[in-house]
């Protein structure tokens, strides 16, 4: 009993609030949130395959430059706005007045008349594609 | 001011100071390593300054049982906030995270990228301090980790830290208050939604909530006027409106700050982070709200429907966000009239930040609709951890029964 005793006091005296206690605390609770995190977002979203089909327009567009995300993505309200804000760190740029360049992601299997008649209008500047979508750059002559 | 605090306040101001001499680095085009070793430096040196010169031995000492019960609670406190963050966090934070901090970030990320900041389009902000992306870049590069778990673990740290500073400064002088104000904090939903968006509102609530904090200990040594300079500093490093509360803070505090010879601590203490922001302010774009003024402000400040749109959404705000904050007024006041006493100092200079807000809010060029719709929630969050805080420091004159009683030695 008394053993125990002891043993409680010690490990009271050592967790009265010192600084490193609360250090260690603080730093578990960081460690298991940021893991957690990663866990919950494992999964790579649209705007992750976006962004990785994305890498060469690098080529093309200089670290500033203005791009205008055209989604056509069905049962997706919140994508381009998403994938654009996403993708701003990829060296490209938001929506502006002069939308002159424009992005396109399609459905690889979509047929859109209203991508072709914007393909027509504009010279093709770099096109990719994945298993899911087909990327196109253009630019509106 | 007690050593497990002083380390608490610590931590926020080492990413302030890495994100200054990052910035100034990028500017004169240093190599990457020598932030990285100042950053090094400044830790290990304030460290054991403020352990030598502002920390104080601590005069009041707990039973075992309040030893337990206040290690239990902090514990309980950490382990709801880490669990619940898994529920709530969004993988991108929220849209100032993408368009704002997190985007100017990426500029900052490369020395040859950060001369684009500034010919951003307005609607980007590049007027906007630099505390949040600047500490995510540095972040980014000394991790090698060019992901968005960098700031998500920042916004994290800095959203736990707030309930954890106002529960560390009162758990000795009434632990049972300083559970309650903890345990408001950690289960607010509202709360822990815009610190895991990586608001950069969460950020300047903890540097305000720790200048009142530093505040109150600068009675027991003046070291702690050091400390809180650089806290103040850090507002405008923060956000734009930080300025303006800095501004509030040093009126109310004028004499704690610089009589009896404290203002070499407060010069000393301020100047990194005057000089970093007067830089970064010469380069930026001019601010969207204080270049629209013109011959209409006046027209502005006449406008009675101005003002009734403020107040409208000024009280949903309280009557929706921040009821914890509201009744917690409400029972100040009350507190107040019996004990017959003058609401304190500090809780006056928050209420002038608020009006301070409404009287930028009435002269905004934008629609003020949009702009009161849009930003009112967040700005209140920038004071809702010091009125807690504040608040509790008053209730804690209060006694409640828990455990062996307290005794000053």
């Amino acid at each position: 009993m008394s053993a125990r005793v002891n043993g409680l006091s010690l490990l009271l005296y050592f967790a009265q609030m010192k600084g490193w206690v609360v250090y260690l605390l603080l730093a578990l609770s960081v460690t298991v949130a940021a893991y957690s995190y990663t866990v919950k977002f494992a999964e790579p979203t649209d705007a992750d395959r976006v962004q990785k089909a994305l890498k060469g327009t690098d080529k093309y567009l200089s670290f500033g430059s203005h791009l205008v995300f055209k989604c056509t993505v069905p049962g997706s309200d919140l994508f381009p706005e998403y994938v654009s804000y996403y993708l701003t760190p990829v060296k490209l740029v938001l929506p502006t007045s002069e939308r002159d360049t424009t992005l396109l992601l399609t459905s690889i299997d979509a047929k859109d008349a209203g991508i072709d008649t914007m393909i027509a209008h504009s010279s093709v500047i770099w096109e990719n594609k994945d298993d899911k979508y087909r990327y196109l750059l253009i630019h509106h002559l | 001011m007690q050593r497990n605090l002083l380390n608490i306040i610590w931590l926020p101001l080492l990413p302030g100071f890495a994100s200054m001499v990052y910035y100034l680095s990028l500017l004169v085009g240093l190599p990457f390593i020598v932030p990285v070793l100042l950053v090094v430096a400044f830790g290990y040196f304030s460290y054991r300054w403020l352990g030598t010169y502002v920390a104080v031995a601590e005069t009041t000492s707990l039973s075992k049982t309040q030893v337990a019960w206040s290690y239990a609670i902090l514990t309980v406190g950490v382990i709801i906030i880490t669990n619940k963050s898994y529920y709530i966090a969004p993988q991108y934070g929220y849209w100032d995270s993408w368009t704002i901090w997190n985007y100017h970030a990426k500029f900052l990320q490369d020395p040859a990228y950060r001369k684009y900041l500034f010919s951003l389009n307005p609607e980007l902000h590049a007027d906007y301090p630099l505390y949040l992306s600047a500490s995510i870049a540095f972040l980014r590069r000394l991790t090698g980790c060019d992901n968005f778990v960098v700031p998500y673990a920042l916004g994290y740290a800095i959203q736990l830290l707030v309930p954890v500073s106002i529960y560390v400064a009162l758990y000795r002088k009434n632990l049972p208050i300083a559970a309650l104000a903890f345990f408001l904090i950690i289960t607010d939903d509202f709360y822990l939604e815009r610190g895991l968006g990586q608001y950069a509102d969460v950020p300047l609530a903890l540097f305000f909530l720790c200048a009142f904090i530093c505040i109150e200990e600068a009675k027991k040594k003046p070291g702690a006027i050091l400390v809180a300079a650089a806290l103040i500093g850090c507002f405008g490093w923060v956000k734009n409106e930080g300025l303006m509360l800095a501004a509030i803070f040093i009126l109310f505090n004028i004499r704690t700050l610089f009589g009896g010879g404290r203002w070499k601590y407060f010069l000393a203490g301020i100047a990194l982070p005057a000089i970093t922001l007067i830089i970064f302010k010469i380069q930026a774009p001019a601010n969207d709200l204080i270049s629209g003024q013109g011959p209409k402000t006046r027209e502005m400040l006449t406008d009675s429907s101005r003002y009734a749109i403020v107040w409208e959404y000024l009280t949903y705000n309280f009557n929706h966000f921040y009821i914890p904050l509201k009744i917690g007024l409400i029972a100040y006041f009350i507190f107040c009239i019996a004990e017959r006493r003058w609401p304190s100092r500090n809780i006056v200079a928050l209420l002038c930040c608020i009006v301070g807000y409404c009287i930028v809010y009435l002269l905004t060029p934008k629609s003020i609709d949009w702009h009161v719709h849009t930003s009112m929630d967040r700005v209140l969050m920038q004071l809702m951890p010091s009125f807690m805080y504040l608040m509790a420091l008053r209730f804690s004159r209060l006694r409640f029964s828990l455990g062996e009683k307290q005794t000053d030695q």
